[in-house]
């Protein structure tokens, strides 16, 4: 992170102003009692020429180069670009402004710790209607009579969507393994290949080396299955003929690079680019990303970028009949997992 | 955990609203070669002069070696330690190879030069690539291969872990691109980065570790090694379709080369018909100039006999009479053939002087000329300056040029330098509005990418020698056997 010592820029003004009063008073005065001093006179008004300047180039390096700084800070934070830089800048106007600065994140910060818990209690809400255990059993009941029955495939089936339900309703964790991760979107894809036949193929590829470590790698719960019901839903059920998902996970200087692609129908340019948009921003509107659709891939990247800053998230590249990349940059083993 | 030597993070450049580079990330991590192409130009130099010079951005941040070198924030001015590759040298030409490796770079202080032992250094360099370059030489005399071979270990010694490559391939011949291409392999195992922007996707494949398809200044796809084939990127390019051909209708040629030897010319023979394409690949890059100089009916001493019409060059007269009906449209021709001072229309009609034998041409010929041309030409030919033109415009230009003129035949050389996929293809359609005038067409090229798709014939030309047995016959599925199976042969004995 490359957050430095806050310089404040309202005493620089102060100085700046101050001093150069000073010296013009200065100059003025000694201006007034050697007027009639042809030699001393010249001097005295190269001197404050040469002075006017130097006051110049300090206000231009030391006072309008750092309140530009800020200002595309706050430009990019009023558009939605960031939600990190405004808190972290070099620069601030004085000792009170950075307190009110700091202030905001920390109500920013404590309004999305609201907004956490209370999709984790909409979690536990949907957990009590369904009861849970009861789901279980019925499913494993099912799964028993198949078996007896000698439909293997129905129990198969029953197994999976008993497990994928484990996994996103019982187990509250906000942080799992990647390994956890990649287990829940095989169980789903299970569960589709039942719907479509081998019509999905899953691939998961580590990178030379790192396998162990990226399978032990944390991440946030609920991150790639969405991704690969996206995928599913939007790129290969149309498709005709056969649909395939690749997972590519990478390690590169502590970050994990996951690349999604499937071969499905692609997305139109104009969606695409409409949908960058929104990834690159933290808070789009609600209201607009349901009426627009990719409601699941922004909240997906919002998790993401609240939980880890900006520099994370995801991006899409698509062409349309030729499928949708997504790549998803999350940092490694950070402390706030588990 | 592999290391990230460059990181462009969702950066975004715009310049007096143009957006050169759009959300552009991409992340290059220590000892890969990424590959990149761009269905146009749009965007390349920016990414370039960001890698190296970190120019401003409207939005995102640059790392480098993993710290913020570049971001939107504030302009910081400084350069990265990469080092660019490209068609132009950067490489003083009056000093030595060895003077310009070590002496030249950063942080070298001695005020005593030790030759003997900087020798040494570049000599066991030398031997570990298994080259073979006198560190005495002077940078003027070295030929592309060598100059490319000297900057990349330039910028090796000199520290750098991120290499920029781009379109070397359009120097160096097959063989050199294919040696340079076994350095960069070694170098790779080293740990040191490259990023190698091309215009062939044939070229890149062959030594990426990970490509990118670049438009617009956007991503628009990235390539795994695994996906790196014709099957994957095919949806993607835009190929030269093979062009319509025509039977041939004259059975005597209108220009035969017989036995022709010159300093890099071994007997070479070749017969040429009226609106058909032959090309030339020269596998050593040697051919080329020697061919040009004899086209141009320039001082060259040679052996041999050229036909034209069915007589015998000899005379100087007949040497007068070769260079009017033959045209050379030179590499690079928008900067070699056009006149910027001159409009749309003084250019097309500028070799038409020459054919009606008058300095000065009159109004109603120009009018004419306009009369004829503005059909196919479109609101361009009445454009006053040709400067802000686009390249495909520029080359309208240079191509009905040549048409205007009405030569016999039109020897072109390498074609499709720097030309980006649109470009490539529109250059095409007009080699080939040429054939249909009847005019024959040789090109003289170091690379087999793209003149398939216009040529009649092909001649492969090694150390100056015609390789007879690897002459190909006018057969659409001979010639995409042969190119597939000189692709797969690389592809293969590069894994």
């Amino acid at each position: 992170m490359y957050i430095m010592k806050r310089t404040y820029i309202f005493p620089r003004v102060v100085r700046l102003l101050v001093s150069h009063a000073v010296i013009t008073i200065l100059f003025l005065t000694g201006l007034l009692f050697f007027i009639h001093t042809e030699h001393f006179g010249d001097m005295i008004v190269r001197i404050m020429i040469a002075e006017h300047i130097l006051t110049l180039t300090l206000f231009y390096y030391r006072i309008f180069k750092p309140v530009k700084e800020m200002n595309r800070a706050f430009v990019a934070f009023s558009e939605g670009y960031t939600m990190q830089d405004i808190f972290n800048q070099r620069f601030e106007i004085n000792a009170e402004h950075d307190a009110m600065i700091q202030r905001v994140n920390q109500i920013l910060d404590k309004t999305e710790m609201f907004k956490m818990s209370k999709r984790q209690a909409e979690y536990l809400a949907l957990q009590n209607q369904i009861n849970p255990h009861f789901l279980y059993n019925t499913l494993e009941g099912i799964r028993s009579e198949a078996l007896i029955g000698g439909m293997d495939s129905v129990a198969e089936m029953a197994e999976a969507l008993a497990k994928f339900f484990r996994y996103t309703i019982s187990n509250l964790k906000t942080m799992v393994t990647v390994e956890d991760e990649l287990n829940n979107v095989r169980n789903y894809c299970l569960i589709q290949q039942y719907r479509f036949g081998n019509k999905i193929q899953l691939k998961i590829e580590y990178d030379d080396g790192d396998e162990e470590i990226i399978r032990n790698s944390k991440m946030p719960k609920l991150i790639l299955q969405p991704i690969v019901e996206n995928s599913i839903r939007h790129g290969i059920e149309p498709l005709i003929g056969q649909g395939s998902i690749v997972i590519r996970l990478q390690i590169v200087s502590g970050k994990l690079h996951i690349f999604i692609s499937d071969n499905g129908i692609g997305m139109a340019n104009d969606a695409l680019l409409e949908l960058n948009q929104k990834l690159k921003k933290t808070f789009p509107a609600v209201e607009e990303s349901e009426q627009s659709g990719g409601i699941a891939m922004v909240n997906v990247n919002n998790r993401i970028k609240l939980l880890f800053g900006d520099e994370y998230g995801l991006h899409f590249y698509s062409t349309p009949q030729l499928g949708t990349d997504v790549e998803i940059l999350l940092p490694v083993n950070e402390s706030k997992a588990g | 955990m592999k290391r990230e030597v460059l990181r462009l993070e969702n950066v975004t450049i715009e310049n007096k609203g143009i957006v050169y580079l759009d959300d552009f990330s991409l992340t290059i991590v220590e000892g890969e070669i990424i590959g990149m192409i761009g269905t146009n130009h749009h965007g390349l130099d920016e990414l370039i002069r960001l890698i190296c010079d970190n120019i401003s951005l409207k939005f995102g941040r640059v790392y480098f070696n993993e710290k913020v070198v570049n971001t939107y924030l504030w302009d910081t001015r400084v350069t990265n330690k990469v080092f660019l590759i490209d068609q132009k040298s950067r490489l003083v030409p009056d000093l030595t190879v060895s003077d310009n490796i070590f002496v030249l770079r950063k942080g070298f202080k001695k005020y005593v030069i030790n030759r003997k032992m900087l020798n040494q250094q570049v000599n066991q360099t030398m031997q570990e690539l298994g080259l073979k370059i006198d560190p005495n030489l002077l940078v003027s005399q070295l030929n592309s291969f060598e100059r490319c071979t000297v900057e990349l270990i330039r910028a090796v010694l000199t520290g750098s872990n991120l290499i920029l490559l781009r379109e070397i391939n359009e120097v160096l011949s097959s063989s050199e691109l294919s040696d340079f291409f076994d350095m960069i392999r070694y170098y790779r195992k080293q740990g040191i980065s490259f990023l190698y922007i091309a215009n062939h996707h044939e070229e890149v494949f062959q030594i990426c570790t990970r490509f990118a398809l670049v438009e617009d200044g956007r991503i628009v796809k990235f390539l795994f090694q695994d996906e790196m084939n014709e099957q994957h990127i095919t949806p993607f390019v835009k190929p030269i379709e093979n062009l319509e051909k025509k039977r041939r209708i004259h059975n005597s040629p209108v220009l035969e080369l017989q036995d022709i030897r010159t300093e890099y010319m071994n007997g070479i023979s070749c017969k040429v018909y009226a609106g058909e394409c032959l090309t030339f690949l020269d596998c050593n890059n040697m051919l080329i100039q020697d061919l040009v100089s004899l086209f141009k009916s320039d001082q060259i001493e040679f052996e041999g006999s050229i036909i034209k019409d069915g007589k015998t060059v000899q005379s100087k007269k007949d040497f007068r009479n070769l260079s009017e009906d033959l045209i050379v449209i030179p590499e690079n021709p928008i900067k070699n053939m056009l006149f910027s001072e001159l409009t749309y229309l003084e250019n097309l009609s500028f070799l038409v002087d020459q054919k009606i034998h008058k300095s000065l041409m009159k109004r109603s010929i120009y009018k004419s000329i306009e009369k004829e041309y503005i059909k196919e030409i479109g609101e361009d030919l009445k454009v006053s300056y040709i400067d802000q033109m686009s390249p495909q415009s520029l080359y309208t230009l240079i191509y009905y040029k040549a048409l205007l003129y009405n030569p016999e035949v039109v020897c072109i050389v390498q074609p499709f330098l720097g030309a980006d996929m649109y470009l490539r293809v529109h250059i095409a359609k007009l080699i080939n509005r040429l054939k249909q005038e009847g005019i024959a067409v040789i090109i003289l090229t170091i690379h087999v990418t793209d003149v398939l798709a216009v040529s009649d014939e092909l001649y492969l030309v090694e150390n100056g020698r015609l390789s007879q047995e690897d002459k190909i016959k006018e057969n659409k599925s001979v010639k995409e056997n042969y190119y597939r199976y000189r692709f797969e042969e690389k592809l293969k004995k590069n894994k």
